[in-house]
């Protein structure tokens, strides 16, 4: 039998599942458009160039099983929520826009989630209303283990074509399980203006990709040097970047808000693939001439560990969750409160000058780690962020990604520079965005 | 890494002297500082080979996504030079009758069609559902340029409610394993119907004929697929209407 015939609809009869968006989630709808799309791309590289035919077929194989891939969204008279989508599964196709490009659902059968590829690489780029990025890399390796098991038949013929064994496909909405009133309705973030970059923008609709490959252990190594974290010591250089080439090194009257998104399942025991995170901010605040970067790695990491514990964390959950849970804000019609969630929106945009998040270090399962080369992110624009940073480790090898609508990228060279001066070997690759100017 | 090795290498990185960064794609120039680069010696690139792996091109992307929006442009040129032209024409034809006008809204009316159907992502009963209210929009606004004598909300209104509860039976039929998608675009009918019957009670409209019959079949289409359509219609509801 072909494979193809293998492949398990679900295209029954049953009555569609639906779910209510989560919390973080509830946001995206109302403020995505195609300038702001709300969608990251996770992508993976083989050691092989992609057979568009057969990633379909993996798709195919994968997508019925992921119910939180297989949702579509829905727009209900107080509230988005997002239901079962029994339309034709969507196709897989060659690359043609940048990374992060809004998905059009009307093109899309109605889901919210795409799959392309170029040459070597696969992409998965999905609507963050969906699941955050611990969700779609659990769908990209499944996906990646079913193309696998698809091109080398002989070579992977022990393999099932199911999802791994051990795999949690949980859809319970975390934020409000692990949301305690008594908290406090006290504000848990600081909403004051921060640094904004501004600079000369690429062409409407281009998007700048620069991808830094650092060896693992030289970073590790570069960041004990300095006594923090992998995580501080880059998010501290992103900063210390941003201080040295947008600010010049001077003073300023507003900090520079380094977003960094935590993954609260560690915190909370959660193994769902909706969204669960929360936002910390690296704050600094340049008030005297001249800071070394390691006083600026000092007061960056001494700002994130203050904030990456159970308690904040804790005290912004419920202060989210709270506002959602307002039993004078359910009721309003989502027309009022789409517009009542795009003006807070606006309103403080201005509190965060750029995003660094870190995805983490992927593993495979043995038989597959052979045929993969490396893990990618990347993060869409934002109003007032135009340069967002993202951090993935693979075999070894960890790969800092900057998206960027800017044509300057003084940033981005300082940022490696310095990592390259703690004597990391640094790779830089570009999507070639600048060829076109 | 051995040199036998090395040799079978493709050279694919060069050095910024500047930054001292590896650049994979041997651009000419450094993509960070513009420096003109340096080649990379055979070791070296077996090196980076060992420590960094392949590295992954990005496509060339097309202009295609501007082809639509260009298109769009030229229609609204074209539009705004054609409403210029009907003004002047009708200044110094028809000075008492502005039929300049109506060709503008109509004109208006075509354009934001064609970008609602063309640029908007939203699901086929939202689309149907806002034509409705566009049409309407327009044979107001004809109805209005002409003297206002109310036909648009006595007959033409109506009339393209009417038209809109068939627009949602031929949908559900069609798309029959989904038709309770299409139930809110059926309320919104009866509501619009019910603001025809409340400006008849307010006094803006004489003739109560259309929009009484606009409502009954709106409402009673409604209240059948309710009725029918049990949970179906129950599940949707409570969907849509979640708090």
């Amino acid at each position: 039998m072909s494979e193809k015939h293998k492949i398990r609809t679900r295209r029954s009869k049953h009555r569609p599942a639906w779910v209510k968006l989560d919390n973080t989630a509830i946001l995206f709808p109302a403020i995505a458009s195609r300038e702001m799309s709300n969608v990251y791309r996770i992508a993976v590289t083989l050691k092989e160039d992609i057979d568009g035919e057969l990633l379909q077929m993996a798709q195919d194989l994968v997508r019925p099983l992921f119910l939180a891939f297989r949702m579509n969204l829905k727009t209900g008279i107080f509230w988005y929520y997002l239901e079962e989508n029994d339309r034709k599964p969507p196709k897989v196709y060659e690359e043609n826009s940048y990374p992060g490009a809004y998905i059009n659902k009307s093109q899309n059968n109605h889901y919210l989630f795409r799959v392309t590829y170029f040459k070597k690489r696969i992409n998965l780029e999905v609507f963050h209303a969906l699941t955050d990025g611990y969700g779609g890399l659990l769908f990209l390796k499944e996906l990646v283990y079913q193309y696998l098991r698809l091109a080398h038949p002989d070579e992977l013929k022990d393999e099932k074509d199911r999802l791994s064994p051990g795999l949690v496909l949980d859809m319970e909405d975390s934020y409000v399980k692990n949301f305690k009133s008594a908290q406090s309705r006290k504000e848990a973030y600081r909403s004051r203006k921060s640094v904004i970059i501004k600079g000369e923008r690429l062409v409407r609709g281009e998007m700048g990709v620069i991808h830094g490959y650092l060896p693992l252990d030289q970073i590790k190594a570069a960041a004990k040097k300095h006594s923090v974290t992998i995580n501080q010591y880059l998010v501290g250089a992103f900063v210390y970047s941003i201080y040295k080439e947008y600010l010049k090194g001077a003073t300023s009257d507003r900090p520079i808000n380094l977003c960094v998104p935590v993954d609260l399942r560690g915190f909370y025991d959660s193994h769902t693939i909706k969204n669960f995170f929360a936002m910390v901010m690296a704050r600094f605040q340049p008030e005297k001439e001249e800071y070394s970067f390691d006083e600026v790695l000092e007061i960056v990491a001494s700002s994130l560990k203050e904030q990456i514990t159970k308690e904040n964390l804790d005290k912004i959950l419920s202060y989210n969750v709270s506002n959602e849970q307002n039993i004078f804000l359910k009721p309003i019609p989502l027309f009022i409160k789409n517009i009542a969630i795009r003006s807070v929106y606006h309103a403080t945009v201005d509190a965060t000058t750029a995003t660094m998040t870190n995805i983490g270090d992927v593993k495979l399962r043995e038989p597959y780690e052979k045929y993969v080369e490396h893990f990618y992110a990347m993060l869409a624009m934002s109003r007032g962020q135009e340069l967002k940073g993202a951090i993935v480790c693979y075999n070894g090898t960890l790969i800092v990604t900057f998206t960027t609508r800017f044509s300057d990228v003084s940033i981005q060279k300082r940022f490696f520079r310095i990592i390259s001066n703690d004597s990391v070997e640094v790779a830089i690759e570009t999507n070639d965005y600048r060829e076109d100017e | 890494m051995t040199t036998e090795k090395t040799n079978e290498y493709k050279r694919i990185t060069t050095r910024c002297p500047q930054c001292r960064i590896i650049l994979f794609d041997q651009p000419e120039i450094c993509p960070l500082c513009q420096c003109v680069i340096e080649e990379t010696e055979g070791d070296d690139e077996a090196h980076i080979r060992d420590l960094f792996g392949e590295n992954a091109p990005y496509p060339d992307i097309e202009g295609r996504r501007k082809k639509m929006r260009l298109a769009l442009k030229v229609v609204l040129f074209i539009f705004v030079v054609a409403e210029f032209l009907m003004i002047m024409i009708n200044r110094l034809t028809a000075v008492n009758y502005p039929w300049s006008m109506i060709t503008g809204v109509a004109l208006l009316y075509i354009y934001l069609s064609l970008m609602y159907w063309i640029t908007y992502d939203s699901g086929f009963a939202s689309k149907v559902g806002l034509q409705i209210v566009l049409t309407s929009c327009l044979l107001f606004a004809i109805d209005y340029f002409n003297g206002m004598r109310g036909w648009s909300l006595e007959w033409a209104i109506p009339g393209i409610i009417l038209l809109g509860d068939l627009i949602v039976a031929v949908l559900m039929l069609i798309n029959r394993s989904r038709w309770q998608s299409y139930l809110l675009l059926l309320l919104f009918l009866a509501i619009f119907s019910f603001i025809l019957i409340i400006l008849y009670l307010c006094g803006v409209i004489s003739n109560i004929l259309m929009p009484l019959i606009c409502e009954a079949v709106s409402f009673l289409y409604l209240f059948v697929m309710i009725l029918f359509g049990e949970r179906k219609a129950e599940h949707e509801f409570s969907r849509r209407f979640h708090i």
